[in-house]
């Protein structure tokens, strides 16, 4: 062990002797708040990892802070001052000392409490032991490395300063100056927002090495000449530097937050929708897996606006920050939902942490405003984990297009939108098996064959495929694999359904009560389950269709051309297609596109055309043609 | 350093804090083996040069060298092979000399624990017992033994005497007689007690406003004085500098 290492070790004891008191009250404290914030806040609807970062990092922060401040004025009042100048190791030894002292505790505390947290969360919220000890984990890390930072910037301050309580509110002062950039890249998350590996080298690298110069030059000038003046003019301008840099960050970033740039590589569509006509498209998009926006596209030139961004706007609160999913009325107009987060301090009989509210898109001017029949803020009532998932949630459409239902709750029919009932439990409104709703979780669901809601709760029709007239359930004997019966939703009544032996998945509804399966050995079928009719699907050349179903929730919704023909999303074994045009007099499957490109279908206007988005493209394909035409992004199109 | 080289050499060295000028183009130097005593009312800059010496507080101007070095610059290299003992004792008030020393022995190469011991059973020092609790004359025989236990080339007294009453200060003054009994030690000491300065001086140094007034050997500076005169004598030449 070397001399410097003795001295640190020396150092390191003797602080912790002096701050031993503090300390066990910050670990007493750092433990029990995380366990009770692990185990009753995210009941009321913050997330674990919220409640274990607050819950680690706050009393971290506070007391850790309070204990660097007081560092230097503590040595001065008790006049050891003279004594840590003057041993060979001077400031510099002591300040190691403080340093390691402050980085051993954050660490050690923080791993205490986060552990608590992780233990309240896994015992009290019954999720696995893995999830909660890595939610544990990060908000260690994170309390672990604010609570360092701040606290070597509070040991800087300290030199500055003849008081420690001074210093203390110095160094929230700086520290928010410092944090404002870094909260603004987290609470923003509009458009653009910089990657997560960049706010995560801010809080675990950059402020604490700034806080680290400030406190090292901080110490140096008390060294170099007497007195916190002197400490202050060398600290300080690491201190402005610091906090220059990480407005210089922002700065940078927060362009490419407000700027939509169609032409990078990370630039993904997730999803859209067409209006009436074809000529407009409303477009959710983000950059790689961060932030999500919306863009009104016109087709036919290119053209494209986004939607009003609102991070600097003074109605933040209530303007679009991340579409969920939207439909369109008609052809100018598209009706959005978004969500923002309240924040999760919230009462926690009050378990909303989210707002919803739809707005409609004027298509024209990319304005996005109340929707006359709505009211402008849709509150409604359920859990976070429920919509933390809905996030990718598709638009969802009925077999006419004009019927829609929204992931929280507002429907639109003909125009015409209102709020339907608010769901407390499972899943929320879905396209399930065809065309039925899944109203609430798995208990109702809407079936627009019958035109009422239809209980199936601890009936057969649980997991089963609706359908006008009779549904269609597979066995659930393991036995019976392969097996269906045709229920009648009104009464449920059972019977076996030859027809459909053999089938793996029901693809889609047919108009006359035909639909189109996909056997277990990869055929594409269409079936009259009534009649027990089967035919084999074939290309124009003849050939039968073998495909693998592709597997993606977007898919259930049923897609067809204005002449009733089905689009079938699916793909081919041979020659990699994924869009056939299903003609079902004919049993003939005809294809659009290339092959090998995967693709989700926006609309189909007429007979011989598609529209689809993939990953970063609005295209038009063509029914049996490899050709393709890019509608968005366009090159010198802005 | 050991050799005929002065270990402290100070050169036109000044030092003003703001407005005030406390040390105004001192020169001096302290040759080995000497015993210095450094005599001047309060607020001469007795402790100012002292901790010049020790690199804690950085000159305005002139040059300051010790043990061969700038202690601004090398500042460590020097504290290394210098003794310093404070007015007050400043160690930690929970620590008992003995945790005191375990915490000092990292910081100087040349330290020896064992010595230290003893030295502190010679002079009757408790060693297990907390600072807060030791008196005053306890204290600072405690910090005596810390400043002799890395064995320094250059002993830096800073009025460790005052404030105590006689009999403590012949002990403690005892245990620097002690100190200076080894190796043939440099010692500056700052200090108004004629009397001690009388018993341990070889040269005296006077420090009136921030300069040296007079600088020599007791016979020097005092003339052929009988030895129960010398206190006298040195009021007299710090009353004349003082004037």
């Amino acid at each position: 062990m070397t001399a410097a290492m003795r001295m640190i070790r020396a150092g390191i004891e003797t602080e912790l002797r002096v701050h031993r008191g503090a300390l066990l009250v910050i670990a007493g404290l750092g433990v029990t708040v995380a366990a009770l914030l692990g185990a009753v806040l995210p009941r009321g609807g913050a997330s674990p990892l919220e409640a274990l970062a607050y819950g680690v990092a706050v009393p971290l922060i506070g007391l850790l802070v309070a204990v660097a401040c007081d560092s230097v004025p503590r040595e001065l009042r008790a006049g050891r001052f003279g004594l840590l100048l003057r041993l060979p190791g001077g400031l510099w030894a002591a300040g190691a000392a403080k340093l390691s002292t402050l980085a051993l505790a954050a660490v050690m505390l923080a791993a205490a409490a986060a552990t608590a947290g992780g233990l309240a969360v896994w015992l009290v919220h019954d999720v696995p032991g893995g999830t909660a000890f890595a939610v544990a984990r990060s908000a260690g890390v994170l309390g672990a490395a604010l609570g360092l930072g701040l606290a070597m910037l509070g040991l800087a301050v300290s030199t500055w300063l003849p008081r420690g309580s001074l210093a203390v509110v110095v160094t929230l002062l700086v520290g928010a100056a410092w944090g404002l950039p870094f909260s603004m890249s987290r609470l923003h998350n509009a458009w653009f927002e910089p990657p997560a590996w960049e706010g995560n080298v801010l809080a675990l690298a950059v402020i604490p090495a700034l806080a680290l110069g400030t406190a090292w030059l901080s110490l140096a000038g008390r060294r170099w000449s007497r007195g916190p003046l002197r400490a202050a003019r060398h600290g300080l301008p690491s201190a402005v530097a610091g906090g220059a840099l990480l407005f210089g960050w922002h700065e940078a970033r927060a362009e490419a937050w407000d700027v939509v740039r169609v032409e990078r590589p990370d630039f993904r569509i997730r999803s859209g929708m067409v209006g009436v006509e074809a000529e407009l498209a409303f477009l959710n998009v983000g950059r790689g897996d961060h932030g999500e926006y919306c863009l009104v596209v016109d087709l036919a030139t290119g053209l494209w606006r986004r939607v009003p961004g609102t991070r600097f706007g003074s109605a933040a609160g209530l303007l679009p920050d991340t579409p969920v999913t939207q439909c369109t009325p008609g052809q100018h107009e598209a009706l959005a939902l978004w969500h923002q987060e309240v924040g999760p301090w919230r009462p926690k009989d009050d378990p909303w942490p989210w707002v919803f509210f739809a707005q409609l898109i004027d298509g024209r001017t990319g304005d996005a405003g109340g929707v006359p029949d709505l009211p402008s803020v849709v509150v409604c009532y359920a859990k976070a984990k429920v919509h933390r998932s809905l996030r990718a949630t598709t638009p969802v459409r009925t077999i006419d297009g004009r019927r829609a239902w929204f992931a929280a709750g507002p429907q639109i029919e003909e125009g015409k939108a209102w709020i339907s009932r608010p769901w407390r439990h499972g899943r929320g409104p879905w396209v399930w098996r065809g065309d039925a709703v899944l109203l609430d979780g798995f208990t109702y669901a809407y079936d627009p064959h019958l035109g009422r809601e239809v209980a199936f709760e601890n009936t057969p029709l649980h997991g089963g495929w609706c359908r006008p007239g009779h549904w269609l359930v597979p066995r659930r004997d393991p036995a019976e694999l392969g097996y269906w019966d045709l229920v009648d939703p009104a009464t449920g009544t059972a019977t076996p359904c030859e027809a459909m032996n053999g089938v793996a998945w029901p693809i889609v509804n047919l108009d006359g009560g035909a639909i189109v399966v996909l056997t277990d050995d990869g055929r594409l079928l269409i079936i009259e389950p009534e009649a027990g009719r089967r035919r084999p699907v074939r290309t124009p050349d003849g050939y039968w269709v073998e495909a693998e179903r592709v597997d993606r929730p977007a898919q259930d919704t049923p897609v067809f051309t204005p002449g009733r023909q089905a689009l079938l999303t699916i793909r081919s074994r041979h020659g990699g297609r994924s869009l056939g045009r299903l003609d079902a007099a004919t049993a003939t499957l005809v294809f659009a596109g290339p092959p090998d490109r995967h693709q989700h279908v926006l609309a189909c206007p007429n007979e011989d055309e598609v529209l689809v988005h993939t990953k970063n493209t609005v295209e038009r394909w063509h029914f049996g043609s490899d050709d393709y035409e890019v509608l968005f992004p366009r090159l010198g199109v802005q | 350093m050991r050799g005929t080289e002065d270990v402290l050499v100070a050169d036109r060295l000044t030092i003003r804090f703001r407005k005030r000028t406390v040390l105004d183009a001192l020169s001096l130097r302290l040759t080995p083996g000497v015993v210095t005593v450094l005599l001047g009312e309060n607020g001469a800059g007795k402790s100012t040069l002292m901790r010049l010496a020790l690199g804690v507080l950085k000159p305005s101007g002139g040059t300051l060298r010790v043990l061969g070095h700038d202690p601004m610059r090398r500042a460590r290299a020097v504290r290394e092979r210098v003794g310093y003992v404070p007015d007050v004792p400043d160690a930690y008030d929970w620590m008992t000399p003995r945790q005191f020393y375990r915490y000092l022995a990292p910081q100087y190469p040349g330290w020896d624990g064992v010595r230290a011991v003893a030295r502190a059973v010679e002079l009757a020092v408790p060693l297990d017992e907390r600072f807060a609790d030791l008196s005053r004359g306890q204290g600072m025989k405690a910090m005596l033994v810390a400043a002799l236990a890395s064995s320094p080339e250059l002993l830096l007294l800073d009025e460790p005497f005052a404030g105590l009453d006689p009999l403590v200060r012949d002990e403690v003054l005892r245990g620097v007689i002690a100190g200076l009994r080894d190796e043939g030690r440099t010692v500056l000491c700052a200090t108004h007690d004629l009397e001690v300065a009388a018993r341990i001086a070889d040269r005296v140094a006077v420090l009136s406003q921030g300069r040296i007034v007079a600088d020599g050997t007791v016979e020097e500076v005092l003339g052929h004085a009988e030895p129960a005169n010398v206190p006298e004598q040195l009021r007299a030449v710090l009353a004349a500098s003082a004037g």
